[in-house]
């Protein structure tokens, strides 16, 4: 089967200044995947390769078979983009906005409402876009974006501005695409989010990926295993199995008869994230 | 090319533009503005403007000499301001004349000799050219007079004083037939004068009102085509609508054509509009519809330029500034210099001109003038396609 995308020695280039440094990515169709990073790592530049708004300076991109710089024709009707910040016709209502986009694919309005049903945005549906809160423009983006039911969806930080409850609308609605074969690549700043909706994860750092691999995979390749131990007095200790005083610690408190409960904790993504970025520096 | 698709990008268009308060506040007021011009009448204007009084005589000439010296060095003090000596004897094509003067070339006649005076006044209004041949034939009888025989001198000037401009060209003609008859039987020494007497060719009757119906029709054409269009396509760039438009299906072809003839049908419907109101019996004229649709192309083709090439709605109203600025600054110090042509294919140069033409309903139509125009602004649309291809590939 062709991956929905290839990315091959990708350079992207600002004079001097070499945002995204021979970046190798391929990622099957179907598959949720997450580019993190810093800011400043690349992801933003790799993005706009992706969508054709930039040319690479080096390597190749090719997305769902057809090359972003010769064929971006034949790409365009089956990408949806969601960009990190809104760009709506302000003065318009949603609906309207919706309708253009959706006119623009050859799609009928129907589409366009079931759309805003799907994203909970019908009761605003006919307010001018100016009138919504940021949280609703997010939606609004993801609507437009799900408009012509894309094979590769890509999104850049598609949660930013939303509250729990329509982020996790927006993250049910990126698993189902995921498990109806859509390939979705996404960034994100919230690593309970990456590790609970990607199946694999590239870490870029300054314009390099410097981790790649399953969430679980990269956190238990980066992060120790920690436990909570319950004392006898009440008292909840957390100790990593990493750290050699930790575990001599844990040792003690079992043989004085202080420890009453022991509980293994869940290897956490966003400290591994931060571990490798850490080396990374280093 | 998909119809729907064309169709949903010019709805955008018109949704987005009746959006603009302010740009619909503008157009509605100069819709106002030619009704009240329309009903009120201009007669108030008539005195400040003075555009049917010439304030300038060109008096062209092909060869120097001492006629010639003898009419530079003879012109009052009153008068010097009013009189401009030309040399046209290396001219080729039109000769031009700036609006409000008057023209009198002395051409020299090969074939029968001697010379045809020739004067050039604003149409129906041959009086405009008075002050001039007044001054002209007082000034040319005094200096034939002094190479009469100097017995006949004496006779002769008596005849100065009674040198009137009141009778038609023929009447001069005839005194100084009768003139050169007296003075130099041998004919010898006073040559023969033709004299004719000619409205300007593409020339207008621009009276205040088609003053006004060209301010006004002007006026909404460069604001939809070099302010509204540039303006709404970048902020459409900036705020990152033009990249989600560029990923749908639409090509940019599309996206151009839409742009482009929306802009263009908006800005040609209110030009036909105000000139409805402002100069009904203009339309009943074909040139005046194609003049009008020529103004409304090249104004759209500026803006389209201005909208490739400036990034935000900050830079286009900034290029749309700086645009006209230096085309002002070009046509105020062009004029008398070697770059003077190029004065010539402005479009702020010649879409005044034509409007004027279109509008004034008296005027024969000047398809010359119209093809030159149309001419310039099909280079802007072209330069502003290119534009557009450009910035949409980059």
């Amino acid at each position: 089967m062709t991956p929905a995308v290839v990315v091959a020695g990708l350079n992207v280039r600002y004079g001097e200044h070499l945002a995204v440094d021979g970046l190798n990515l391929e990622i099957e169709p179907g598959e949720l995947f997450a580019l993190l990073g810093p800011n400043g790592a690349g992801k933003s530049s790799t993005l706009r390769v992706l969508i054709g708004e930039l040319r690479p300076s080096a390597g190749r991109v090719s997305l769902l078979g057809y090359d972003v710089v010769r064929a971006l024709a034949k790409i365009r009707p089956r990408l949806g983009y969601v960009p990190d910040r809104d760009n709506h016709f302000e003065e318009l209502s949603g609906r309207q906005n919706l309708r253009f986009f959706a006119r623009l694919h050859s799609l009928p309005d129907a589409r366009s409402a079931e759309c805003l049903r799907a994203l909970e945005l019908d009761d605003a549906a006919d307010l001018p876009v100016k009138a919504y809160s940021q949280g609703m423009k997010k939606k609004l983006l993801v609507a437009r974006a799900l408009l012509h039911r894309p094979e590769l969806l890509v999104l850049d930080e598609p949660t930013a501005n939303l509250d729990v409850y329509s982020a996790g609308l927006v993250r049910r609605m990126l698993r189902d695409l995921g498990a109806e074969g859509t390939t979705v690549l996404f960034t994100s700043h919230d690593m309970a989010e990456v590790a609970a909706l990607a199946g694999r994860v590239a870490v870029l750092a300054r314009g390099r990926t410097v981790a790649l691999g399953r969430p679980a995979e990269l956190a238990a390749r980066h992060e120790s295993r920690a436990v909570r131990v319950t004392l006898a007095s009440g008292e909840v200790r957390e100790l990593s199995l990493s750290d050699p005083e930790a575990r001599a610690e844990l040792a003690r408190l079992f043989a004085g008869g202080e420890a009453a409960d022991l509980e293994t904790l869940p290897r956490d993504f966003a400290a591994a994230f931060a571990r490798i970025l850490e080396r990374a520096e280093n | 090319m998909s119809w729907p698709r064309l169709r949903a990008l010019l709805e955008k268009e018109a949704r987005r533009v009746a959006a603009q308060r302010g740009a619909v506040a503008l157009l509605l007021l100069l819709v106002v503005s030619a009704v009240l011009a329309s009903v009120l009448g201009v007669r108030g204007l008539g005195g400040v403007m003075g555009a049917r009084d010439a304030s300038l005589c060109v008096v062209d000439h092909w060869e120097e000499g001492p006629w010639l010296l003898h009419l530079k060095s003879h012109v009052p003090p009153e008068l010097a301001p009013r009189i401009e000596f030309r040399s046209v004897a290396n001219h080729s094509g039109y000769i031009r004349y700036p609006t409000g003067s008057v023209g009198l070339q002395l051409r020299p006649d090969d074939e029968r000799g001697g010379y045809t005076i020739w004067t050039w006044h604003p149409p129906g209004n041959a009086e405009a050219a008075a002050f001039c041949e007044a001054w002209f034939w007082r000034e040319s009888r005094r200096y034939f007079v002094g190479l009469a025989e100097p017995s006949m001198r004496a006779a002769l000037a008596r005849d100065l004083a009674a040198l009137s401009l009141e009778g038609d060209a023929w009447a001069l003609a005839e005194a100084h037939a009768r003139f050169r008859e007296r003075a130099d039987p041998s004919g010898t020494r006073v040559p023969r004068l033709e004299v004719l007497r000619s409205p300007f060719q593409a020339s207008t009757r621009a009276g205040p009102r088609e003053a006004i119906s060209m301010g006004l029709v002007l006026l909404a054409a460069f604001f939809i085509g070099i302010f509204l269009l540039p303006s709404l396509a970048c902020e459409e760039k900036e705020r990152g609508l033009a990249r989600a438009i560029r990923l749908s299906p639409a090509s940019s072809t599309e996206i151009a054509l839409a742009r482009f003839g929306f802009f263009f049908v908006l800005s040609l419907t209110v030009m036909v509009l105000l000139a409805l109101i402002s100069a009904p019996a203009a339309l009943a004229r074909f040139f005046t519809w194609v003049s009008l649709a020529a103004v409304a192309l090249g104004s759209v083709g500026i803006g389209s330029v201005i909208a490739a090439l400036a990034q935000t709605q900050r830079g286009a109203s900034l290029g749309a500034l700086i645009y006209l600025f230096l085309s002002s600054l070009l046509l105020l110090t062009l004029p008398g210099t070697s770059l003077e042509p190029f004065a010539a294919l402005s479009f702020e140069r010649r879409a005044p001109e034509l409007l004027l033409l279109a509008l004034s309903s008296a005027t024969n139509a000047a398809w010359r003038e119209l093809g030159t125009t149309l001419l310039v602004a099909l280079v802007w649309v072209a330069l502003g396609w290119l534009a557009e291809r450009r910035g949409a590939v980059g």
